[in-house]
């Protein structure tokens, strides 16, 4: 109690530090589940400790008390926290209940504008593929969160849509746009929104993982970008896709006047064609492994916490009887 | 009919990849949306490249003929396609609005090319420079815009 609450604390940290290194371990696909998954169970025992380290304050108050029957002087006694820690626990834990509930809204209404945009494009699909007269460039993956009601929208169940501009499909060649279609299909095939939503929800819920959404939707394009190239059997192609379609986007006229919504801003891009000319990323099994031990240990140190605070209020409610 | 598997409705590029037929109505129904003008069968086969057989894109276009994705006209011997624009789907003006409602969009649409910042566009016209060096089959684009 004394220390093992304090351990999930400290992986948060390190892996709130350690994302950007710990993404290169691994190929993007692998990775980005790695972290995320990583991301949610360090959130979760976080969350957890918060609230053991709170209920030791709680469990003071003397009203609480006599309804749970048991000794507050005991409690107070055989308590290894101090207040002060203990009400700066219950201080976080209700900041951030209102940041995760923003979040969660935020995010459901990203889904339900989404969803609108899959029910209102949904008529002019053929198969997966939408294609939006509009001299911008721009395409991107519209998963389907329930089976469109279109004429001709027949989708795999559990995939979605392709929607492109006509301003990209003028920007690229065949073969390029072959990329295309793959990069938005591996979107697609891989649910890539509902990792990215988990990771959006462990940072809301654990500020230390503030640069995890940001890693993981780099990692999830970058896995796109990969999946792409193989499909099409060809790197140079999938960079030579990529790049053309970035160079178009930003001379074109309809250009987007939004902000940097994707966090990694401007570099991202870039960063994707570079790292498509170099060999194909390699991971590491070893660090794997690493991770996985690591985050098995803050589970266990999160569980014998949690039996040892479930001590200290069994001894309180002794000492009453 | 048969060197291109059409009638099974799906097609075999040049690297021996086999393609199901949903992908390759995609490619086919790029090349019509990408051009100006309504392109028959052969220039349609032109632009795809030499990976697919004529036949191939062929049945392709009159399947998608009978579905009502494409729309033609009798040019000479031969047919010339257009896509359809559906009036129930949405427009460019409508689609814009609602993407750019909201900040956080990108947290279900997966894009293709994010926002780009203007020293980005001279680096990537060096990459795009050194991809073409390293595939020298991208040099030469089919003409098909």
């Amino acid at each position: 109690m004394r220390l093992d609450v304090y351990v999930p604390m400290l992986a948060a940290l390190l892996l709130g530090a350690g994302v950007g290194p710990l993404s290169r371990l691994w190929v993007p696909h692998a990775a980005a589940r790695i972290l995320v998954g990583a991301g949610v169970i360090s959130a979760g025992c976080w969350v957890w400790a918060l609230g053991l380290l709170g209920w030791t304050a709680v469990g003071q108050v003397p009203l609480i008390a006599r309804y749970g029957g048991w000794s507050v002087t005991v409690l107070q006694g055989a308590d290894p926290v101090s207040p002060a820690v203990a009400y700066a626990a219950v201080g976080m834990l209700l900041a951030l209940t209102v940041l995760l509930a923003v979040s969660a809204v935020r995010r459901t209404r990203a889904v339900v504008r989404s969803w609108t945009l899959a029910r209102r494009l949904a008529p002019a699909a053929n198969g997966e593929l939408i294609v939006v007269p509009d001299e911008a460039v721009d395409a991107f993956a519209l998963p389907a969160f329930r089976r469109p009601a279109g004429r001709r929208a027949v989708t795999r169940a559990g995939s979605g849509h392709i929607v492109v501009t006509t301003g990209m499909l003028q920007a690229l060649g065949p073969d390029e746009r072959r990329v295309v279609f793959a990069h938005e299909r591996a979107h697609l095939h891989g649910h890539d929104h509902w990792w990215l939503l988990a990771a959006q929800l462990a940072a809301a819920a654990n500020p230390l993982l503030t640069r995890l959404p940001g890693t993981v939707d780099y990692l999830l394009e970058r896995a796109a970008d990969e999946h792409a190239a193989t499909a099409v059997r060809d790197r140079g192609l999938a960079a030579r896709a990529l790049a053309r379609a970035g160079l178009a986007a930003s001379r074109a006229p309809g250009r987007p006047s939004h902000g940097l919504a994707l966090g990694y801003g401007a570099t991202a891009v870039t960063a994707r064609v570079a790292a498509l000319l170099e060999a194909p990323p390699r991971s590491r099994r070893a660090a794997l492994v690493g991770v996985g031990l690591a985050l098995v240990f803050v589970l266990c140190c999160a569980v014998d916490a949690g039996r040892d605070v479930e001590h200290l209020f069994e001894l309180a409610m002794y000492a009453r009887h | 009919m048969a060197e291109g598997g059409s009638g099974s409705g799906s097609g075999r590029d040049e690297r021996g990849l086999r393609r199901p037929a949903g992908e390759l109505e995609n490619e086919v129904l790029a090349v019509l949306w990408a051009a100006d003008t309504a392109l028959i069968p052969a220039q349609v086969h032109q632009a795809l490249g030499p990976g697919l057989a004529y036949n191939t894109v062929h049945t392709i276009l009159s399947r998608l003929h009978a579905k009502g994705a494409v729309e033609r006209e009798r040019v000479g011997r031969a047919h010339a396609y257009r896509p359809v624009l559906d009036q129930n789907g949405l427009t460019a003006r409508q689609m814009r609005t609602l993407l750019d409602r909201g900040s956080d969009r990108t947290a279900v649409l997966r894009r293709f090319v994010a926002e780009l910042g203007g020293e980005d566009e001279a680096v990537l016209a060096e990459l795009l420079h050194r991809a073409e060096a390293r595939s020298p089959e991208g040099v030469s684009r089919p003409a098909d815009a």
